[in-house]
């Protein structure tokens, strides 16, 4: 009796646990197979969309549009191939359109193939290129020498501000007079990946360095200038009598708003919001959040 | 005398271990316990050489507590730090003044659950509702255990049917607009030692979560830590005779948790783990010889996708990872009672861990793939005998243990800076094996019925996990390098401990202990620098065996049952953990020697109150937890705090039990290592219908 009980009770049992085990089951999904995404060059007047040939040293425009409708764009790749192959802009994003527009300085390669790349969140990808070769009338631009610069970082008494077009240190208070005319701000920054920092006004610089009604946050024109580390010697820098150096340490890619962990000897290669292209080399640095730091700085003219 | 003894050995072995035996009455203290996890097979605690805490199910269901995890705060020694409550991760549990909860070996049933990669467990696998009891064994015991027996077992047993059907239906909820529900049916046949036993259990619980980062500090992108797990488990088991048992167990666990940041993908930050686990036992009993053999199958999936935006330079970085782990075994161990004061235990124990991971970049074109295996073999050997008219006890035992690392890899796809790796790679690791040998030997001796003292050596071990052995990639301070001959770490542990029992009402466990740590594994640079493709070279990590530390502590526990329903328990711990030795790599600019060891409070002290009435059941626990450092550095500290949980109880009319559980009833506000915020007051109602 109590078996045939235990029976019955246990029939009532299965219709449950077949229905969570479809329950479970049921919470699989289907995957879509969509297709890639598609890209293609911005052709409106002022763009480059088509091979052609540029002088050394001067700005081109580009442009990029790039959608799927089906599944988001998530990485957008830009590689420049010449006698290598180098990573231009490896950008992520999440959205189901793309408009990319471009400034590039032409390098100092004979020949470049600049390929655009879209890739979607599927991981499919679609590609366009085109190839910009230099105009063979070109010629080195000169440059301008300005030896040992002095700056202060945030607390010091010298000068935190420079204007690379007037070759001038400005205090606080100078820049902010003189925002439109400022390229770079030296400050001590204590989290150990920083600490001395050279930087551009339009740079993310945290509210506690600069402070008072001249600090950054009140100024209504900052400029941006971009760093890159340069893996030239002293002596390179030195010896630099025209552009051809700056323009082959620059590269074609952007850089950082920030020159970080400065130290002496480290050389900075850096472009400002005229485009003027440049190097710096860090001299001598004393001190810290009152110290100085004393650099050297070619520019193209 | 050694018939008695056969026959209580026998009669226990067939009940195996029910409830009723682990309790205590509740006005007096001097009922003994049995414990199943100290020699692998049931003792009596009195003869135990050594600290061992039972959690017994009435303590579970009037203990304050959202997971399991949770009950073992109430255990002097014992760290748990679940930082969101119901909404975190995972929590880690850690005992004896040692990090990293890897170094504590987890059992469900006798089988372990650690997985060779990560080395930890995830707590989540486990229901409330489905425990019996908890058994903590603490203080090394790889000497029985082997892997990750460093500071301590362990053990959670699992609910048995004792009616021919029963069950149970509950719902709760929570605050963060939480709710949930749990179901367990269960029935058994057995009749004259034959038969049947089966339950199913399920729990399900869902949750808005709240948003763990502190006001000051949000932006756009932050969003509430969200939860949705699910849980079902099924138990079969025949019994042959009074003296063979088989039974299997599968479960399955799966989860969605928010990690509260959300930018643009519909889910955002979050990570989802289901674990599917399999296991089969035997018990059995042939003459004098108890065997239990354990088949046990456990199979991770996780899903992770991580996503962010820089607010410096509006970066956005959108990644998911897919980990397979996969840890199978059998465990076999057998006990010969040569006569009532021999007793031998010997065993083999046979692991296979595995790992596939593939972390894909989605906003980049990285793909980077590892995978290894780690075989584990460990053998046994432990006797026990009873001295001086069983007044006192020896335990002397010992395990060699042999593990061998091969099919490591890495494969890295399209590169960028993304992963720090500048070129295509791919390469086979070195195949690596070590071995440990553990050694213990115990003495206890029994003053009188109510009074006792214990003193042990013993040694301990954590093996290396697939994770350091395979794994290379971009970190947040560098870039990490596998090390494919990272070798185990050892702790040699000094112990004195005393039981008293006072008027029979008052119960008095002061432990002390001294353990040196051996080659523990500490992540420090190598001196090489890569370029991840920012502006400076990146420094290198490696996790390697490079350091001995000393801690020194020391356990007070007291129990005081003042009246028929009414108790109160008290426990302090102490534990001074530091870094004795630091073999600092010649680049290497930072000696950690002399520092305290991460994530260990100096100072704990945990206060319970148990009141049994006509309303309600009450138990209200503190939890006093010191600062503790965060990094090994000794240069942030997180703070100290404090909670008081409380629960109210009562039975309704035989079949309903309704409750009222508010943790940190005082909504303290503490914050965890990465500075984010615990939830507060956390308010659950419940109500059950038993049948």
């Amino acid at each position: 009796m109590h078996g045939l009980t235990y029976r019955l009770k246990m029939k009532k049992l299965f219709p449950i646990i077949i229905l969570l085990i479809t329950a479970i089951w049921a919470c699989e999904k289907e995957k879509t197979d969509y297709p890639p995404p598609t890209i293609e060059f911005i052709t409106e007047s002022g763009f480059v969309f088509n091979d052609t040939t540029i002088e050394l040293g001067k700005d081109f425009k580009i442009g990029v549009k790039a959608s799927n409708p089906n599944v988001n764009l998530t990485n957008f790749i830009i590689k420049v191939e010449s006698d290598v192959l180098e990573t231009y802009l490896d950008s992520g994003m999440n959205t189901p359109n793309l408009h990319f527009e471009r400034n590039i300085t032409k390098g100092i390669k004979e020949f470049e193939k600049w390929i655009f790349i879209i890739r979607d969140k599927d991981g499919k990808s679609s590609e366009i290129s085109l190839n910009i070769s230099k105009d063979s009338a070109s010629v080195f631009g000169n440059i301008k020498y300005y030896a040992n610069i002095e700056m202060g970082a945030q607390n010091s008494f010298v000068g935190h501000f420079y204007s690379l077009s007037e070759d001038s240190v400005h205090t606080l208070n100078s820049a902010f007079s003189n925002q439109s005319k400022i390229d770079l701000c030296y400050y001590y920054d204590f989290i150990d990946t920083d600490e001395n920092t050279i930087a551009s006004p339009g740079a993310n610089i945290d509210a506690s360095v600069y402070t008072g009604p001249s600090a950054l946050a009140n100024w209504t024109t900052r400029r941006t200038t971009r760093f890159k580390l340069a893996s030239i010697s002293e002596s390179d820098f030195l010896n630099a009598a025209n552009d051809s150096l700056l323009i082959a340490t620059h590269g074609s890619s952007d850089g950082n708003r920030k020159a970080k962990n400065l130290q002496a000897g480290k050389i900075f290669a850096f472009k400002n919001e005229d485009g003027k292209i440049g190097l710096f080399k860090v001299n001598s640095i004393t001190g810290t959040g009152a110290g100085t730091i004393d650099i050297s700085i070619k520019i193209q003219e | 005398m050694k018939h008695r003894y056969y026959i209580v050995l026998v009669l226990a072995f067939v009940f195996h271990v029910q409830a009723s035996l682990g309790q205590k009455v509740n006005d007096t203290i001097n009922i003994p316990e049995f414990v199943v996890t100290a020699n692998r097979s049931i003792r009596n605690i009195d003869n135990v050489p050594g600290r061992v805490t039972v959690i017994d199910a009435k303590a579970i269901q009037e203990l304050p507590v959202q997971n399991v995890d949770e009950l073992l705060r109430n255990i002097a020694g014992v760290y748990v730090n679940r930082s969101w409550g119901i909404f975190s991760q995972n929590s880690s549990v850690t005992m004896r003044g040692i990090d990293a909860s890897a170094r504590v070996l987890v059992l469900v049933d006798g089988v372990p659950l650690n997985k060779s990669a990560g080395g930890s467990i995830n707590w989540h696998l486990i229901s409330v509702n489905n425990i019996e009891r908890i058994e903590v064994i603490k203080g090394p015991a790889s000497a029985i255990y082997g892997n990750n027996a460093m500071a301590g077992v362990i053990n959670i047993i699992t609910k048995n049917p004792k009616k021919a059907i029963q069950g149970e239906v509950g719902l709760l909820a929570s605050s963060y607009n939480s709710f949930g529900g749990s179901f367990n049916l269960s029935g058994t046949n057995v009749k004259k030692n034959k038969g049947f036993s089966w339950s199913i259990n399920s729990f399900y619980r869902q949750g808005d979560g709240y948003i763990l980062e502190p006001e000051e500090a949000r932006d756009s992108t932050d969003v509430k830590a969200n939860l949705m797990e699910y849980n079902i488990s099924g138990k079969l088991a025949y019994k042959f005779n009074k003296r063979h048992k088989i039974e299997i167990g599968v479960q399955n666990y799966d989860d969605l948790r928010g990690q509260g940041r959300k930018v643009y993908e519909e889910y955002g930050d979050y990570m989802s783990v289901n674990i599917t686990y399999f296991r089969t036992s035997y018990q059995g009993m042939i003459n004098k010889t108890v065997l239990n053999a354990h088949i046990f199958y456990q199979i991770e999936n996780e899903y992770k996708q991580s996503e962010s935006i820089s607010t410096n330079s509006g970066k956005y970085k959108l990644s998911d990872r897919e980990s397979r782990k996969d840890d199978y075994g059998l465990w076999f161990n057998a006990t010969t009672y040569f006569s009532d004061n021999n007793i031998l235990t010997y065993g083999i124990d046979l692991k296979q861990g595995k790992a596939d991971v593939t972390n894909t970049y989605i906003t980049s074109t990285d793909v980077l793939i590892y995978s290894g295996i780690l075989d584990f073999y460990g053998v046994f050997v432990q006797d026990e005998l009873k001295l001086l008219n069983d007044k006192l006890n020896l335990v002397v035992g010992a395990r060699f243990d042999y593990a061998k690392y091969y099919k490591g890899q890495l494969i890295v796809e399209n590169p960028t800076s993304n992963t720090g790796f500048v070129t295509p790679f791919d390469e086979d690791f070195i195949n690596s094996k070590w071995n440990s040998f553990s050694p213990k030997i115990a003495l206890k001796y029994k003053f009188n019925k109510s009074n006792s003292a214990y003193i042990s050596y013993s040694k301990g071990f954590m093996p290396p996990k697939l994770d350091d052995l395979s794994k290379s990639g971009k970190i947040n301070k560098g870039f990490k390098l596998a090390n494919p001959e990272l070798g185990p770490e050892y702790i040699s542990n000094y112990e004195i401990g005393f039981n008293f029992i006072f008027f029979k009402k008052l119960s008095v466990e002061p432990s002390i202990y001294y353990s040196l740590g051996k080659d523990f594994q500490y992540f420090v640079g190598t001196g090489d620098s890569v370029d991840t493709g920012g502006d400076e070279l990146k420094p290198v990590f490696q996790r390697r065996n490079i350091s001995d530390v000393e801690i020194i502590g020391v356990e007070l526990s007291a129990n005081y049952y003042l009246l028929k329903n009414l108790n109160i328990s008290a426990n302090y711990t102490y534990n001074q953990s530091t870094i004795k030795e630091f073999t600092k790599p010649e680049t290497y600019d930072k000696d950690i020697t002399g520092n305290f060891l991460i994530e260990v409070p100096k100072h704990m002290v945990n206060v319970g109150f148990g009141w049994k009435n006509k309303y309600f059941n009450t138990t209200v626990s503190y939890n006093y937890i010191s600062s503790q450092w965060y990094d090994d550095e000794n240069t942030i500290e997180i703070s100290e705090y404090d909670i008081i949980d409380l629960q109210l109880s009562r039975e309704f009319a035989k079949n309903f039990y309704v409750s009222v559980n508010i943790q940190n009833i005082l909504d303290n506000e503490y914050v965890d290592r990465k500075g984010l915020l615990s939830p507060g007051r956390f308010i659950t109602g419940e109500i059950k219908f038993k049948f």
